[in-house]
């Protein structure tokens, strides 16, 4: 299998809210869901998927709710809130930001300076 | 939050079956890819904060157990800590007691002191009433009470007592917002204040011992010096006057004084009278800048409009905290001598964890392994040092309490203080008891922390090869014990020389002859006249010196050496000699002597005689004085036959004596003065009576023929003067008493601890040492080895012992008496000794070290 890609600090929040804004996710769905938006190219270490949930919801961004899953067991779905849609827009756009200075700065060749 | 996880695990496990993975294998790799449930929980948790408290819960419990496994160590730990906490929490209610207990009075906080000082020479001194009155009127006081402390004799109840008297202005109570237990306080209007002429108001104390604690006292009246007065209320339990360390047994107002006293109401005219402190309450809003502004202006005007009294007179203010000065002093550094002790205790405690720590090295590696990070390894251990160390503030509280009750019987001083366990004292132990834990959980925990996780799992305990070149923190606690005990050791020695220097002062009497001193009341209180009054010694000295085993008896108005002094002095001056004001007029203290007082006593007749019945009131006024007197003004001459001036009386000089202790046994060279009982009267006299043998034994007769010169004229005391010079250095004693015990158990435990110490370094290099002597080395060599490193801390701990001593007796420089506070021989004996007691200590040990068969050693794990 190719090597994932190693998830930056921080990103984990920016994807896992990025994913629930596609539509509300227990926590194991989340985990496929990135999985599959990064077609495939991403995992996440599953130990530190709830701390991140939890931390979110405790920060308002994500709303709990207990539901019923596909094959009929109990299981605590999240869904984005209106600050925790806010939230992803910033984050989106200073991440777009970022990754233009960065780029920028990588692309410089000797004879640019 | 258990079933979400679940749910995830399980939705996994399903998954990997959709996929073809048999059941067992999908449920170990959905749980390997998971992770640890327990820890993601507590991650989860410590995500949202929650996980704090019942982390702490569980170290509790777990904490708990642990001691519960070694409870004889569990209990030797307790022990000493508990120790140190009790003696810390008593010594913290008697500073407590002495000058941070707000009074119990209304807003404490806006009371102030004033008082009286020079404008030459600043001081903070008793005023005047009409000063009073005066500052009563400032804008910036809502309220100004004065209190003088005297003293006088209770009686009617039986046999009489004296009693301290706090004579107040009549608004004290009201000002102090002081309501009496039961009855009234004195009351304000002015034409009921002269009624309170003879009214009295009793203390609780005084209520409860005195008058047995009777529910119908206020309404009856009582004898105060003799005069009729009616009890019109009892004072609230915790309230004792103002004056700190000092509780009255009545309160009268000023006209209740002149009642008792009478001549005293120069009190009201004379405004040079000053004995009167000064409270008074800011007002609202006002600070006091302002009133002290004040009352400089007032005491501007004063000194133009009454110079003769004011002069040179200005007032001051303090806040009542900042009364303190000497005792003060006191009261920190026996503070800090138990807080050293308690830092002993903690050292040894500390030691003992590390090594307890060291023993659980495999649990905490298996925490570690488990994933319990760093910081969390150090809460739960330092969690255990809290339930420790509160388990012994309990034990320690319990104990103080009982502590609480014994000590005012060993230092008579902090008797008048309420000791008791109040929020302050208990808060101070709370705060203890947490930074104690602190202290003694920090380093076994930061250490257990650092354990490499891999050695220890494998049981690889003594790396080979590790010399250790830093020194082991064990090392630094030990050395920080010496040099702890050497300050309280230091503290002891100066001390104890310091008394025993008092101890031999001579007060210009012999203290090893066999005198008893008696004191009777005032005759005059009980019916005498002056003229009776004036016969009624002599009669008692004849019948006295009549009875077997007397050798000769005398009186004098107070005895030789009393801090009773009240401080009256007599002018003196030399007629026809002028000069500067303060030269001519000296103010000498004196004493009102009988006949044979000196030789009585035993004080040495240098020149001319002693006074004789013949100098009766008819001859020529006479007195005696004291050879530091003569010296002054007479230097190198012979004062007998001069004549002297002594207030308006010329008297001609008939003696001179060697010069004595008369307030202080502390007390520079001072001139004193003794006048004649035949021609001047005094109120109040005592007996000295000098017996061939102890003059205890003979007490009994002599108090029976005392009586049966007059059965109604009660006696109020009689010591033999053996037992009074002894009560003299009571406080001196005590507190070398108590720093010398606390010095002691400072040893003990610093022995303990560097035995335990050493003993410890001893086996964990027994392995080392078999290699050493199978290479070659021989027992000396061991011991060098072993002791060396015990040298060197004990003479670094036994330097840094003596600069710290050094630093902390300045502060009770004014109990030694002697020697220098720097004094070397003394800080050279503790050192010394401490030395001398550490390397016994290290010494026993390392014998068993010498002694190791290297075949053992090198098996030695």
């Amino acid at each position: 299998m190719e090597r994932s890609l190693e998830l930056l600090q921080g990103t984990l929040d920016m994807l896992i809210l990025k994913a629930v804004s596609l539509g509300r996710l227990h926590g194991y769905g989340i985990l496929l869901r990135i999985q599959q938006i990064s077609q495939e190219r991403l995992e996440i270490q599953q130990g530190s998927l709830y701390p991140a949930l939890y931390r979110l919801e405790n920060q308002g961004w994500l709303a709990p709710e207990w539901g019923e899953s596909e094959n009929n067991r109990r299981a605590k779905y999240y869904r984005l809130t209106a600050a925790g849609r806010r939230r992803l827009e910033n984050e989106t756009d200073q991440w777009n930001r970022m990754a233009d200075v960065i780029a920028g700065i990588l692309r410089i060749t000797p004879g640019e300076l | 939050m258990d079933a979400e996880l679940r749910f995830h695990v399980e939705a996994c496990e399903n998954d990997l079956i959709a996929r073809g993975v048999r059941r067992e294998e999908a449920e170990r790799q959905a749980r390997l890819a998971f992770g640890g449930i327990e820890r993601t929980k507590e991650q989860c948790r410590d995500a949202i904060g929650v996980e704090v408290l019942s982390a702490f819960f569980r170290d509790v419990r777990f904490g708990a157990r642990i001691l519960g496994k070694s409870p004889g160590f569990s209990v030797v730990i307790l022990g000493s800590l508990a120790l140190g906490i009790a003696a810390n929490t008593t010594v913290f209610s008697i500073v407590d007691g002495l000058f941070l207990r707000p009074w119990p009075v209304k807003a404490p906080e806006r009371i102030v002191n004033v008082g009286t000082s020079r404008t030459k020479e600043p001081s903070f001194g008793t005023s005047s009433y009409s000063d009073y009155r005066d500052i009563a009127q400032a804008a910036a006081f809502s309220d100004a009470v004065a209190y003088g402390l005297r003293g006088g004799y209770i009686s009617g109840q039986g046999q009489g007592t004296d009693v301290d008297i706090e004579v107040v202005s009549s608004n004290y109570f009201a000002a102090l917002g002081v309501t009496p237990l039961m009855g009234r306080a004195f009351a304000q209007q002015p034409e009921r204040r002269a009624d309170e002429g003879h009214s009295v108001i009793v203390s609780y104390q005084l209520w409860q011992g005195y008058f047995h604690g009777d529910p119908g006292l206020p309404g009856k009246t009582t004898l105060l010096d003799g005069k009729q007065f009616t009890v019109i209320g009892i004072g609230p339990r915790d309230f004792c006057g103002l004056r700190r360390g000092w509780s009255p047994g009545v309160w009268v107002t000023t006209d209740g004084w002149i009642t008792m006293v009478p001549g005293e109401d120069s009190l009201y005219t004379e405004r040079d009278y000053r004995w009167l402190h000064i409270a008074a309450r800011l007002r609202a809003g006002l600070s006091i800048g302002e009133a002290r502004a004040q009352l400089q202006t007032l005491a501007s005007r004063l000194a133009l409009d009454s110079a003769a009294s004011n002069r040179d007179i200005v007032f001051a203010i303090r806040r009542p905290s900042d009364q303190a000065g000497k005792e003060a002093n006191l009261a920190i550094y026996l503070m800090a001598m138990v807080a050293l002790v308690l830092l002993i205790s903690c050292a040894n405690v500390a030691s003992l964890l590390l090594t307890q720590t060291e023993r659980r090295k495999h649990e905490i590696a298996m925490r570690k392994a488990l994933g319990a990070g760093r910081p969390r390894l150090i809460c739960q251990l330092l969690t255990e040092g809290l339930l420790l160390s509160f388990t012994a503030a309990v034990a320690g509280v319990l104990l103080a309490s009982l502590l609480m009750q014994v000590v005012p019987s060993i230092i008579p001083t902090v008797a008048v203080i309420n000791l008791r366990l109040d929020g302050r004292v208990l808060l101070f132990t709370a705060c203890t008891s947490i930074l104690m834990a602190l202290c003694f959980g920090i380093a076994p925990a930061v250490r257990a922390a650092q354990s490499s996780l891999t050695s220890v799992i494998k049981g690889d305990d003594s790396v080979p090869g590790h010399v250790t070149r830093r020194l082991p923190l064990r090392t630094w606690i030990a050395g920080g014990e010496i040099a702890l005990s050497v300050v309280l050791l230091a503290s002891s020695v100066l001390l104890l020389r310091s008394l025993l220097y008092s101890q031999q002062i001579q007060p210009g009497f012999d203290t090893r002859k066999g005198v008893l001193m008696l004191s009777v009341a005032p005759p005059m209180l009980y019916g005498y006249s002056e003229s009776q009054a004036a016969s009624f010694f002599p009669t008692l000295t004849e019948r006295l010196e009549s009875m077997p085993g007397v050798v000769r008896a005398s009186y004098a108005r107070r005895p030789p050496l009393t801090a009773m002094e009240t401080g009256e002095t007599r002018s003196v001056s030399i007629p026809g000699v002028t000069g500067p004001p303060e030269a001519e007029h000296l103010k000498i203290r004196y004493n009102i002597v009988a006949p044979k007082f000196f030789a009585t006593i035993g004080t040495r007749i240098q020149r001319g005689r002693e006074f004789e019945p013949l100098d009766t009131p008819s001859q020529v006024p006479v007195v005696i004085v004291n050879e530091a007197l003569a010296r002054k003004l007479w230097p190198g001459q012979d004062p007998v036959g001069r004549s002297i001036q002594v207030g308006k009386k010329s008297c001609r000089i008939v003696g001179v004596v060697e010069t004595g202790k008369y307030v202080s046994l502390h007390e520079p060279e001072q001139p004193y003065l003794f006048l004649p009982f035949t021609q001047v009267f005094s109120f109040e006299s005592v007996m000295l009576i000098e017996t061939a043998g102890d003059p205890a034994a003979f007490a009994p007769a002599i108090l029976k023929a005392t009586t049966a010169v007059d059965q109604h004229l009660p006696i109020v005391g009689a010591v033999t003067m053996r037992a009074y010079m002894r009560e003299l250095l009571g406080e001196q004693r005590s507190i070398a008493t108590l720093l010398g015990a606390l010095s002691i158990l400072g040893m003990l435990l610093a022995t303990a601890g560097l035995y335990a110490s050493v003993a410890y370094t001893v086996d964990r290099r027994t392995h080392e040492i078999g290699v050493r002597m199978a290479m070659g080395a021989r027992q000396s060599d061991v011991l060098k080895l072993v002791l060396g490193q015990t040298m060197g801390l004990g003479t670094g701990g036994a330097i840094v012992g003596i600069a710290g001593a050094f630093a902390a007796t300045r502060l009770i420089s004014g109990l030694i008496h002697g020697i220098a506070p720097g004094d070397p021989l003394s800080y050279a004996i503790s050192a010394l000794m401490v030395s001398a007691v550490a390397l016994l200590a290290s010494y026993i040990p390392a014998r068993r070290a010498m002694r190791v068969d290297p075949t053992i050693a090198l098996r030695h794990e």
